[in-house]
């Protein structure tokens, strides 16, 4: 399994990275973008099997990213995990209307990501 | 001399005397002709008078003694009248002679004096001017005895610096630059300018000095400006985060490899065990077999422990991996305190008018957790429930 880990974090996306890993996938498959943009750039070059992207990015944030990746592409049925610190119901709201599979809310442990993983992959 | 009477009488009409000599002689005549009887007393009294003008006509007619006509006569009434001017005319000419003479006496007094007083002046003021040529001329000697000495003076440094001279070609250059290599000169500089830089860098205040004295009492903006001091919060913590989170890493990277460790020590204590327990029941004798299978079976679980410890720690790392997080929520409770910032220097900028426009919009989150000042954040059952209803 191929994943894309989004966020403008480093510290954040060697969290996802490591739980990831804990998961038994190794470090060669999964990818790490620092913003929306860059991970469409290389969302171009490559298939993922599921996208953990977060919210609040610069150049090109998560939800322009779901917005973007369910409207054009060839990822339009990939399965997408937002993980965010927005825990405000009206942005779970939006960030489901707009495409993701599932939601977690920051922080998290490894427990969450996998059953959120275990269920989009499934 | 003796005239006629006849000669008298000629003498007497031609005669152009003066008008009171001719009225005498006209009352003298007027009385012989009032008169015609003369006594001869008063004829010899006129002759004698008349001989005593013709003595005095022949003592101022120098000329012509005998020969008189009456031109002559003329001439010499003319020339008495002259000289009766002439008289007049040198007594004039004496008396102003004599003034000339009493002016030209006093001038020459006045000369004198003056010519006395202007002597004595020049005579004064050339002393004085002679005495400053002297003090001039006397100063002019010093300076040149001055100019001497300092020519000796300057002998004397060139010698001095000859001696120097010598005195520096005796020692090598390598020696000058080893003493100044003790010296240490370009370490103490280089201190001097750390100490430098660190004392400019001590105070936010700035320094005052010509250009911000007017400022002295403002604080430094560019390192008290809050969206930029929050900033380098942020990326130094992040830059710190991630060599923790390195330093887990290869704890975790050391725990695996013992891991590997551990388990290949499982691996020989059970093969060992096996071999021990074969030879302890083909030699039940040897008493070393049985002793090592009993060690052997004490450290049999030993790995599964360290294993174990050691998943643990993992654990326990993963945990400490997961509360890094935080930093990542921190830093965006950070950044929305920037935001905040941002917006109200924008606002106060709108109200001053400024409009520099540095800052840069930043994203801003609006739920972060920890937050109590919204009732809209949901739990993870609401979360499932609404992803539920989603049909996700």
């Amino acid at each position: 399994m191929r994943i894309l880990i989004v966020d403008d974090s480093s510290t954040m996306r060697r969290i996802i990275g490591n739980v990831v890993m804990q998961l038994g996938i190794e470090r060669d498959n999964f990818d790490e973008a620092e913003d929306g943009l860059k991970a469409w750039n290389m969302l171009s070059g490559k298939q993922y099997d599921v996208i953990l992207t977060d919210w609040n990015m610069p150049n090109m944030n998560g939800l322009e990213l779901v917005k973007k990746i369910r409207a054009e592409g060839n990822h339009k049925n990939t399965p997408i995990i937002m993980i965010t610190t927005e825990g405000g119901k009206s942005e779970v709201i939006t960030a489901l209307k707009a495409g993701v599979n599932n939601y977690i809310v920051k922080p998290f442990n490894a427990e969450i990501l996998k059953e959120k993983l275990d269920g989009v992959v499934k | 001399m003796s005239m006629s009477q006849e000669e008298i009488e000629s003498l007497m009409n031609g005669l152009d005397i003066s008008e009171n000599e001719s009225s005498k002689t006209e009352e003298v005549k007027d009385e012989g002709e009032n008169s015609e009887s003369m006594s001869e007393e008063d004829i010899e009294a006129l002759i004698a008078e008349t001989n005593s003008v013709n003595d005095d006509v022949q003592n101022n007619d120098t000329t012509s003694d005998e020969n008189v006509s009456d031109e002559s006569i003329d001439e010499l009434i003319k020339d008495i009248n002259s000289d009766e001017n002439e008289d007049n005319n040198s007594n004039s000419i004496q008396d102003i002679d004599e003034l000339l003479n009493d002016i030209e006496k006093d001038n020459t007094d006045e000369d004198s004096i003056n010519e006395d007083s202007i002597d004595n002046l020049i005579d004064e003021t050339n002393k004085e001017s002679n005495d400053d040529i002297d003090d001039l001329l006397n100063s002019l000697e010093e300076d040149k005895l001055n100019i001497e000495s300092t020519e000796t003076d300057e002998s004397e440094i060139d010698d001095i610096l000859e001696n120097l001279n010598s005195e520096v070609s005796l020692g090598t250059e390598s020696d000058y630059l080893k003493e100044l290599d003790d010296l240490d000169i370009n370490n103490d500089a280089q201190n001097i300018e750390d100490m430098e830089i660190e004392k400019k860098e001590e105070s936010p205040v700035q320094e005052v000095n010509d250009d911000n004295r007017e400022y002295s009492n403002v604080v430094n903006v560019d390192k008290i400006n809050i969206p930029n001091q929050l900033g380098e919060v942020t990326s130094d913590t992040e830059e710190k985060a991630t060599k923790i989170f390195d330093t887990l890493s290869y704890v975790l990277d050391d725990n695996a490899s013992l891991r590997k460790t551990v388990k290949d020590l499982d691996i020989f204590i059970s093969s060992q065990k096996k071999m021990l327990e074969t030879l302890s029941l083909k030699f039940p004798n040897v008493k070393e077999f049985s002793d090592n299978l009993e060690m052997v079976d004490s450290l049999s679980e030993v790995p599964s422990k360290i294993d174990k410890q050691l998943s643990n720690r993992d654990t326990e790392l993963f945990e400490a991996m997961e509360l890094m997080q935080f930093h990542d929520i921190n830093r965006q409770k950070i950044e929305r305190v920037m935001g905040v910032v941002v917006k109200l220097s924008k606002q106060l900028n709108s109200i001053f008018d400024d409009s520099s426009g540095k800052t840069e919009t930043m994203p801003i989150s609006k739920h972060l957790p920890g937050d109590k000042t919204s009732d809209d954040i949901v739990e993870n059952d609401d979360l499932d429930a609404l992803i539920a209803e989603f049909g996700k």
